[in-house]
């Protein structure tokens, strides 16, 4: 009866780690330059893309396809920003205007690759990527893939939340994003770390392209689809909470996937309507709830204060 | 051309002097294409007494296209009823859209929102049957003056008699809006407009109603942009949802921005430079077809996108205000008062 459950849980679990790597860039410029990144979604692309190329001179050669794509990834976000949204930012251009570039930027870059793409033929192309599975759990395969994924997300989730408690840098960032003017005052230099968060968000959207670009045909529309899904992401974690975006990739995969196969085995709701559940989600989170579902730090703090009986 | 005016007009409403970004305007232009098609389709049939049979078939469109050809009082008729009940719609939905402008919390949530709204309606549209004919849309509503064809009036029964005549009320009815947003904006109204856009607290102390003034600009604003689709089904003959994406709400937000906000002519110039690019990729592909064969002419289609947002991104940098500046406004009473300042000198 429940048959089909193990395979759509690993399958819900495996979008919420791709979701996770990539929505962690957005809530990075977020958080820490105000800016909502409509073009964050190109980042995937150039990812997915990077792997598509390197797949066919090294094929399966995941560790080398993962680190290209960081650095390709991380590279075309820094150029973005500085060629972009530097000027703006030091404008203090309002929010409007920044979305609108960052919109333009994305279809630059998007039709850009749509260029090189039928220049080079490889306008919708399979990387060369097989996916061998590895481990039956529940009589589901989990192929490498899969394995990879997971042990990326963690490990990035871990790390970087090591990187913002313990390192200066992390803690600048935590500074900068906080209150940007007493960042200053305190001699922290603002574009320095404005770059490495530049660096963070595009490499690690680049890597989830990565990883994602195996199990989809690659495509120079495949970011610009899932842009508005990484959006819903984040704002289900309130847009500007790490352990909030980490929640959210987790309702995300599982909407897309376990409640999605729910509505159509025992609705008969087509999958073509897959997408209406994140949009819907996102208006009805954006009117009622427009913190979203993430904890906060001083929300934390509180609580454990609260229980503490301080 | 006409049909990005009305557009761009009806943005620049909602944005340039509302201050509401409405990035899902495609929503309300497919709302009132659909609207139209949808209905042109079953009125055509009720007016001629024929059964309503299922308008998605192929027969139901050579019956339609058939009638337009030879029932001008059906066919006009249809075509006037169809655009009442589009503009009535687009309004009732910008009205509905103006809620989550009152509540969101951030800026750019508005935006979020519509942008949304306008994917979901895509969605909705493109994939259930019975509402849209599923992803070729609606086919089959012919030029209102169709007819023509069939009077024994030697010029106008031509086939480039038709298509001129609609253009031709195609600008008769974007003058008409041209009108319209100038003697709403040159007004007190139009004041009102810019005060809450500018500072909403600083016009709500001095008694102005955030709320319905909002409210006004997007019900109008939604309004125009049901007409504009109204108008440009009849000119394509198809409503199909492919046309009405999100990146088409771009372009519009780029003929707004090029031209200038805030600044109806600015609109209309923006609207102008935007076709014109259009044109010119499109006589760019067939030359470079006919030149070097092989080439891939979509190319050329791609370089309409990357020429209209690196425009964009230029003009954020350099140019924010756009083509023409904000200009003031200009009320009867202001009139009088600079002719007066102009008299005693």
């Amino acid at each position: 009866m429940l048959g089909w459950l193990p395979g759509s849980i690993l399958r819900s679990i495996f979008e919420s780690g791709i979701f996770l790597m990539i929505s962690i860039g957005l809530t990075l410029t977020l958080s820490v330059i105000k800016l909502p990144n409509f073009a964050h979604a190109e980042f995937l692309t150039i990812g997915a893309y990077t792997s598509l190329v390197i797949s066919q001179v090294l094929p399966n050669n995941l560790v080398v396809i993962i680190l290209a794509s960081f650095l390709t990834a991380a590279i075309l976000a820094l150029a973005v920003h500085n060629t972009v949204f530097k000027p703006l930012i030091n404008r203090k251009s309002s929010a409007y205007i920044l979305v609108l570039a960052s919109f333009a930027a994305a279809q630059f870059i998007r039709y850009s690759v749509f260029v090189a793409g039928s220049l080079g033929g490889v306008l919708s192309a399979h990387p060369l990527i097989t996916v061998t599975p590895i481990v039956y759990i529940a009589g589901q395969a989990l192929t490498n893939i899969y394995l990879a994924t997971l042990i990326v997300a963690l490990s990035s989730t871990i790390l970087l939340s090591l990187f913002f408690k313990y390192t200066l840098i992390g803690k600048c960032m935590r500074a900068v994003s906080s209150n940007t003017t007493l960042a200053q005052l305190s001699g922290i230099r603002i574009g320095y770390i404005v770059n490495v968060m530049w660096i963070l968000a595009g490499g690690l959207g680049g890597v989830g392209g990565a990883l994602l670009s195996p199990y989809v045909t690659v495509t120079p529309a495949l970011g610009f689809n899932l842009l508005l899904e990484i959006f819903a992401v984040v704002i289900f974690g309130g847009l500007t909470s790490f352990v909030g975006t980490i929640i959210g990739s987790l309702i995300m995969g599982f909407a897309e996937n376990t409640f999605m196969d729910f509505l159509n085995i025992y609705f008969g709701v087509p999958y073509t309507y897959t997408q209406l559940i994140p949009f819907s989600l996102i208006i009805i989170v954006l009117l009622v709830k427009p913190t979203g579902f993430g904890v906060s730090y001083s929300a934390n703090k509180a609580l454990r204060r609260f229980f503490k009986g301080n | 051309m006409g049909i990005y005016i009305i557009l761009t007009l009806s943005l620049n409403l909602e944005y340039g002097y509302g201050g509401q970004p409405n990035f899902g305007q495609a929503l309300f232009y497919g709302m009132g294409a659909f609207m139209t098609a949808i209905l042109t389709s079953n009125l055509l049939f009720v007016f001629t007494h024929h059964p309503l049979a299922n308008i998605c078939t192929i027969t139901s469109l050579v019956q339609r296209e058939s009638i337009a050809a030879s029932n001008p009082v059906a066919t006009l008729l249809a075509w006037a009823i169809s655009g009442l009940v589009s503009v009535l719609v687009g309004a009732l939905i910008g009205f509905a859209a103006s809620y989550p402008a009152l509540r969101v919390r951030e800026e750019w949530y508005l935006a979020m929102v519509l942008l949304v709204a306008a994917q979901i309606f895509t969605i909705i549209f493109s994939y259930d049957a019975s509402l849209g004919c599923g992803f070729d849309g609606i086919a089959g509503i012919s030029n209102p003056f169709a007819w023509l064809t069939s009077t024994s009036i030697p010029i106008l029964n031509s086939n480039y008699a038709f298509p001129s005549i609609y253009a031709g009320v195609i600008a008769l009815f974007a003058y008409l809006c041209y009108t319209l947003t100038e003697r709403l904006t040159n007004s007190p109204f139009g004041r009102q407009l810019k005060a809450v856009r500018d500072d909403w607290l600083a016009a709500s102390t001095l008694g102005k109603n955030v709320n319905a003034i909002r409210a006004q600009v997007m019900v109008i604003g939604s309004a125009m942009a049901s007409l504009a689709g109204w108008l440009y089904v009849y000119y394509i003959g198809v409503a199909n949802t492919a046309d009405y994406t999100s990146t088409f709400t771009f372009s519009i937000w780029v003929m707004m921005i090029l031209g200038g906000y805030a600044n109806n002519r600015g609109a209309i110039t923006g609207a102008l430079v935007l076709t014109l690019i259009n044109e010119l990729t499109l006589v760019g592909s067939t030359l470079v077809q006919t030149y070097i064969p092989g080439f891939n002419p979509n190319i050329v289609n791609y370089s309409k996108y990357l020429l209209e947002s690196l425009l964009l991104l230029i003009l954020l940098i350099y140019r924010p205000k756009g083509l023409l500046k904000e200009s003031r406004i200009r009320t009867p009473a202001y009139t009088v008062f600079k002719d007066g300042e102009k008299n005693s000198e």
